[in-house]
Order: structure tokens, then C-alpha cells, then sequence
């Protein structure tokens, strides 16, 4: 312990009013309080401790059941390991006879933790490529494509007469006003009557344009009433007048 | 006349005369560690309470004891491990504020039957339970146990130095509560 005198003076050079108060403390214990303490608390902590002793695990283990532990564990992987040469002995015979030596080898102190922390460390860095450029050269690219097929889309779509004119040459050749225009009034009422059977003639068909007509007619003033009537008997086919007309 | 650490030690491994052993444990620092705890917890009974915890912690953590340090110094270890922690448990299981607790130790300092406002010493008593807990541990060794800074270092787990920063601010704080009470 310390002298009181040094500690009387370190007081003094932090506290003056301090040092000079009193050590002594004030409190007071029972009387005899002290007398039979030792006692009392030996009795009261041998007796903790045997209610301790008491409450603990109900479960109890063989004597000496740690002691053989580790052991018997082994000598179980034994047997397995045993089993598992059995079983190959019996599917491979040849297999399990074979020598088990590893053939491959690796260079001179492969494994030292220096030799690898060595060879990682002289590695050549690798280039760092930063991904904004990258990804800001494909959006311009994807944009200019993009605006591309706009653009060609628009002037396709908005230029009409060019598209037909290059894409078909029939479609030019044909017009539904000028070919109206060449039917006569009689095909047209024909038409409008009887919708489902008429099939017009069109005007400047080859099978019967106007002279063909003419020699078709003189030709019919030969023939005699007689030799028409026999002719439309043997050939007469109700339904297909217009048919006949056009052959 | 007391026996010898060492020798207490010897006879308390030994399974014939280990209650013996203790016993003679508990006499020689019965009193020490009891005006160590009672400066701490102020009231008699919570005192004895924490000082039967203390002396079941030595007789189960004693076999494990190393002789490498002194065992006074473990013995306080474990007093001033346990005085903390029953004073934090009094703590939560009270419903009041921290400053209704400590007024509480003041109020208890006052009940004392042999108090009186008058004298210095219960003035002083008055003061230290202004302190914070760590502080007035280090006080308490310091000033009535007159520990060197280098067991308390010890039995803390606290720096010299800070033990001395620690002790020096305790006594201005006291000395303020002095001169205004």
C-alpha cells in the first residue's frame, strides 16, 4: 500500500480542503457482525454450491465414456473406410490392386506461399477499360441507325407514285376508270341485273372483238334454220350461255 | 494473525482442509471487501448480499486462480465487478431517473442512524455519491484504501494515467460539492 503521507500530498496539490478532512468512514455495521462472518458464508457458499451441484443436468453418461471417445469414433471411420475397399475389391478387382501414386507433377516449390504470392504479384496489371466510353460509343451508333430507318421509312411511306411505279409494272397498266369506260351500256345493265352469272365481255378482248362479230354473223345467215335448230339441240347447256359465248 | 496468501492458497487445494482454507480466507479480507462494498452500495444489507456473491465467486473461481497476481488484487477485482453490476441491475429494476437514484444513496447516507449534516466525514460521504460510479471506485481506493495507481490499474483494467485523471477530477468535483453545501 501506498504511504498516507504521499497520498496526504498529492491531495494537497489537488484539494487543500480535502486533505484536511477526515479518513476514517462513518458508517457503522451491526454489532458482532464480523464474529461469526466467515463462518456463516462458508456454510452459505459451500451450500450454494451444493444446490448448484443439485439443480445440474439431469442426464448422466457412462463412467469413462469420454475418456474412449475419440477412439471409438475412429475406429468406426476405419470400418467404413475398410467397407468402401471391400466394395471396390469386389466390382473392380483390377482397379482396386492398381497403384494409387498420383502421376502428374508440378514445378519445384509450387506450393510455398511465397512462390505463389511471388508469381500473383508479378502478374501484368490488366487495362482498365472504363464502360462509359463503351456504352456512349453504342448509343451513338444504335441513334444514327435508329434515325436512319426513320428517316428512309418517312420518304418511303410519303412517295406514292414511286413506290407503284418500282415495286409493279401491272398495277400501271391498269386503270378501273379507262376500263369502265370501254364497256358498253347493255354489259353494264347486263351486270346490274344479274349480278351472280353475268361475266362481261370485255371490250377489247381477242376472243370477240367487232369484225369477229361480223363474220360470226354472215357466217350464221348461211346456216339454215334447220341446221341451228339441230345444232343447239345437240349442244344446248342451259346454265352456260355465257361460258359458250366466250369460247 | 493472518496466514500466509500462498499457504491459504495450498491448504484450499487440498480436498481435507479446503472449508478450512476458506474460512480463513473470508477473516482476512472479510473486512476489507465489506468497507470497500458498503462505500459503495451505502446500505448494510445490499453490502452483505454483494459480499456473499463475492466470496461464491471466489470459492468457484478460486482452483482457476493464477498465483501470478496478488490476491488481494483479484479479490477486489471481483468485489468491484460485482458492487457495479448490482448497482446497474438496481438501476434497471427501478422505475425512477438516474438522478432520483442517485439522490436515493443520499437519502440513504441520511437515514443512517448515526448521521449527522455536521461532521466533515458524512459531508465527504454526501459528496463522493456525487460522483459518477467509475469515479468514485477510484476515489474510494484511493483515499481509503490508499491503493497505489498500479493495483488499481490492475483491478480496473485502466490505464495509470488515467487512473490519476480520473482521481485528481473526483476531488475537485468533491471539493465544489464541499464548498457549496
Amino acid at each position: 500500500m501506498t504511504n498516507r503521507q504521499d497520498i496526504l500530498l498529492e491531495l494537497q496539490e489537488i484539494s487543500p480542503i480535502l486533505a484536511g478532512f477526515p479518513v476514517s468512514t462513518p458508517y457503522l455495521a451491526p454489532v458482532g457482525y464480523f464474529e461469526g462472518l466467515a463462518d456463516e458464508l462458508t456454510a452459505a457458499v459451500v451450500r450454494h454450491n451444493l444446490i448448484s451441484e443439485a439443480s445440474g443436468p439431469a442426464y448422466q453418461v457412462p463412467e469413462g465414456y469420454f475418456e474412449g471417445f475419440p477412439e471409438q469414433v475412429l475406429s468406426q471411420i476405419r470400418l467404413a473406410a475398410d467397407a468402401d475397399a471391400v466394395e471396390l475389391a469386389t466390382i473392380a478387382p483390377v482397379l482396386y490392386a492398381h497403384d494409387r501414386t498420383n502421376p502428374y507433377m508440378v514445378p519445384d516449390a509450387y506450393f510455398q506461399p511465397d512462390k505463389l504470392a511471388e508469381t500473383v504479384m508479378q502478374q501484368p496489371k490488366a487495362r482498365l477499360v472504363t464502360m462509359r466510353k463503351a456504352r456512349r460509343w453504342v448509343q451513338y451508333a444504335a441513334a444514327a441507325v435508329l434515325a436512319g430507318v426513320l428517316i428512309s421509312g418517312a420518304y418511303l411511306f410519303t412517295d406514292d407514285s414511286s413506290s407503284y411505279k418500282a415495286t409493279d409494272n401491272s398495277l400501271e397498266r391498269f386503270s378501273v376508270s379507262s376500263e369502265l369506260g370501254k364497256l358498253s351500256d347493255q354489259d353494264l345493265m347486263n351486270y346490274l341485273n344479274n349480278p351472280e352469272t353475268f361475266i362481261a365481255a370485255p371490250a377489247t378482248t381477242a376472243l370477240a372483238s367487232d369484225e369477229d362479230m361480223l363474220d360470226v354473223k354472215a357466217h350464221i345467215k348461211q346456216v339454215s334454220d334447220e341446221e341451228l335448230r339441230q345444232y343447239v339441240q345437240e349442244n344446248a347447256e342451259p346454265y352456260d350461255l355465257a361460258v359458250s359465248v366466250k369460247e | 494473525m493472518h496466514p500466509d496468501d500462498k499457504e491459504l492458497l495450498y491448504l484450499f487445494h487440498q480436498t481435507a482442509t479446503r472449508e478450512k482454507a476458506f474460512t480463513a480466507l473470508i477473516k482476512k479480507y472479510q473486512e476489507k471487501l465489506y468497507w470497500h462494498l458498503r462505500r459503495l452500495v451505502v446500505d448494510h444489507e445490499d453490502a452483505n448480499d454483494v459480499l456473499q456473491n463475492v466470496f461464491i465467486k471466489v470459492w468457484n473461481g478460486l482452483d482457476s486462480f493464477r498465483e501470478d497476481s496478488q490476491l488481494y488484487t483479484w479479490l477486489y477485482r471481483i468485489a468491484t465487478n460485482e458492487a457495479l453490476s448490482f448497482l446497474e441491475q438496481k438501476k434497471k429494476r427501478s422505475t425512477v431517473s438516474l438522478t432520483d437514484m442517485e439522490e436515493g444513496l443520499s437519502n440513504r447516507i441520511k437515514s443512517e442512524s448515526n448521521f449527522d449534516a455536521n461532521k466533515l466525514e458524512w459531508r465527504l460521504q454526501l459528496a463522493i455519491q456525487q460522483l459518477p460510479e467509475k469515479q468514485r471506485v477510484v476515489f474510494n481506493l484511493r483515499y481509503y484504501e490508499e491503493m497505489p495507481y498500479q493495483e488499481m490499474s490492475r483491478i480496473l483494467d485502466t490505464s495509470e494515467g488515467a487512473l490519476k485523471a480520473s482521481y485528481h477530477h473526483a476531488a475537485r468535483k468533491i471539493e465544489e460539492f464541499l464548498k457549496n453545501y
